[in-house]
């Protein structure tokens, strides 16, 4: 379980997040939202070991990160950059790499990651594009290899920055769902997202923040009922029940 | 259709033994081409009757005291550049960098100038000033890259702005101490005539071992290439890896530098036809380019001596020559991809 106590981070001094305590939920989809600048992409950074706080502490089942180290953390948790250039190897190859923090020195694959990787890319229903280079792959599909590289990297916790954004609303369902499976699979997932009846829909567990402090936590229901989002967003909100695919939230 | 059959051809060449084989041949093709031709071509007739005692011994002198030390220098400062180049470009994430283009040269030239004209006659200073050089030259861009985002398009034209002004550096100190030897043309453009085997030995054995902790730091190489908050999050020390292999690429362009002079374009060109042929993985990259660097650079020095023959140009004249045009090939190939 990841827990953040009083964490404060930013870069070159200038703190982005404010003294946000909080506990991911374990095995549950825990989804962050926020409007534009509000410092949800850095807390989500801090709490996945890349940005070290500038004041606070953070826990990953009751140990401070410090203590785990960066390989250990690598090999508990899996982090999806919002952004990424597109390497120029083939997708079992970057699945591959997943395997890097198991890896003893000098760090060679062995055929047990091999297998794993195979195994990932399987899971993920995208084995044929095995040998296929990255730069060939639709952004759906590349998405997928960087989820099975995730799964490669085998930690129980993963956390992922806007997966949906540059895919087409199809493939942003998809993605969706997939995170849905994993958190059937026992994974803790940790997603920041921009659209929030996607954010409403799929969530168990919703943050809400806002100038770099955390609003508001709890169940998604409860926060679409509290108001807080016409008052954080500055939109009203609705919602229809389409009886044939599920509740769905409007803003205007 | 032609790029096709272009592709096919390249993937029977991956076959494992035919395409080290190929760069091996090709090495080989270009020690012994570069040891026969020169201002007096040396027929292997001439060479084996010297070697067995019936020769009047002329051909194995010229071998001995000009030829083979001008080969060693090129192969090693040709691989080293090669090598010094594929990893700045995989550490900065920038397939446009080099050690001429971010100032590393320019850096080692610096510095050693300044050694040469400071401290007349101490020529044991000048290799670790060019190392020194190298690494401050290096380590400021990356610093300006990190301090303003690193943009790719900063770190080069950081790069360029470093080197436009230690290149002016190089100049002043030549105008003020006249004296300084390594201020000579061929230094600034680059060259091997004159090289012995003594100036060469201490920094070519520098030069091996840093090319072997390349090899040998393949995989992290790779998952740095992958972008920085993938590596970190995948468990690598980015910043401490990031420093250190820059380190061993000064160390290499440094090391090289500093007996054959200010080099350009081997760094670029070379990873880049490297990539082309064997992919992006350092395994397959880092032997590549120690190859076809060791081997490009021979030829061109082949070149120097042979096209105006007597006279012989500095061998950095011919690789600008070939480097410059290829360079703007790729500039204008890159155009459309929006990679900035």
């Amino acid at each position: 379980m990841i827990e953040l106590r009083e964490a404060t981070g930013g870069y070159r001094a200038k703190a982005v997040v404010n003294q946000v305590s909080l506990r991911f939920v374990p095995g549950a989809i825990n989804v962050v939202v926020g409007p534009n600048g509000c410092g949800k992409s850095t807390l989500l950074r801090m709490a996945a070991g890349l940005l070290p706080p500038m004041s606070g502490e953070l826990l990953l089942d009751d140990q401070p990160f410090s203590a785990i180290g960066r390989k250990g953390l690598a090999r508990r948790m899996a982090y999806l950059p919002q952004s990424r250039n597109i390497p120029d190897i083939t997708a079992k190859k970057l699945v591959l790499h997943g395997r890097f923090p198991h890896l003893g020195y000098p760090r060679r694959y062995r055929e047990e990651d091999m297998a794993i990787a195979e195994g990932a890319l399987s899971r993920m229903g995208i084995a044929h594009l095995a040998e296929k280079p990255m730069d060939t792959l639709s952004g759906g599909e590349r998405q997928k290899v960087y989820i099975a590289m995730m799964l490669a990297q085998d930690g129980d916790v993963l956390f992922l920055d806007e997966p949906t954004t540059y895919l087409d609303i199809g493939h942003q369902i998809e993605m969706m769902d997939i995170l849905s499976s994993l958190q059937d699979a026992g994974k803790t997932l940790v997603v920041v997202l921009h659209d929030l009846n996607l954010a409403l829909r799929y969530a168990s567990r919703i943050f809400v923040m806002q100038a770099g402090r955390l609003l508001y936590e709890g169940d998604p229901e409860a926060l679409f009922a509290s108001g807080l989002i016409e008052s954080v967003f500055g939109v009203k909100t609705g919602r229809v029940d389409t009886q044939t695919a599920g509740i769905h939230f409007y803003f205007s | 259709m032609n790029s096709l059959r272009t592709s096919s051809i390249l993937r029977k060449l991956h076959s494992p033994h035919v395409l080290p084989a190929a760069g091996v041949l090709l090495l080989l093709a270009a020690i012994a081409a570069n040891l026969c031709f020169g201002a007096v071509a040396l027929s292997p007739a001439r060479l084996i009757a010297d070697l067995s005692g019936t020769g009047d011994g002329s051909a194995l002198q010229i071998i001995r005291h000009v030829r083979f030390p001008r080969t060693v220098a090129t192969l090693l400062a040709g691989s080293a550049l090669a090598v010094s180049g594929m990893v700045i470009q995989s550490v900065l994430g920038n397939p446009l960098a080099s050690p001429g283009i971010i100032g590393v040269n320019s850096g080692a030239g610096f510095m050693a100038t300044l050694a040469c004209a400071v401290f007349p006659g101490q020529m044991a200073l000048v290799s670790p000033a060019a190392f020194v050089g190298a690494l401050l030259a290096v380590l400021l861009v990356y610093g300006i890259g990190r301090i303003t985002g690193a943009s790719r398009m900063t770190i080069i034209l950081a790069g360029v702005a470093i080197s436009s002004i230690l290149s002016a550096g190089i100049d002043m100190v030549v105008t003020l101490v006249p004296d300084a030897l390594m201020g000579s043309a061929m230094f600034r453009i680059g060259g091997v005539a004159g090289v012995t085997l003594s100036s060469v030995f201490p920094q070519g054995g520098v030069m091996l071992a840093a090319m072997a902790a390349v090899f040998f730091l393949r995989s992290e190489i790779d998952i740095l290439t992958l972008g920085g908050e993938t590596a970190q999050s995948l468990g690598l020390p980015v910043g401490f890896y990031r420093f250190l292999l820059l380190g061993l690429s000064a160390l290499l362009a440094g090391s090289a530098v500093s007996f054959a002079g200010l080099i350009g374009f081997v760094g670029l060109l070379v990873p880049h036809i490297a990539r082309r042929i064997v992919g992006t993985q350092s395994k397959e990259l880092v032997p590549c380019c120690m190859l076809l660097g060791a081997a490009f650079l021979t030829l061109c020095d082949l070149l120097a001596r042979t096209l105006f023959s007597p006279f012989e140009i500095p061998v950095g004249l011919v690789l600008s020559l070939l480097g410059g045009p290829f360079f703007l090939w790729l500039l204008i190939c890159q155009k459309g991809r929006g990679s900035a």
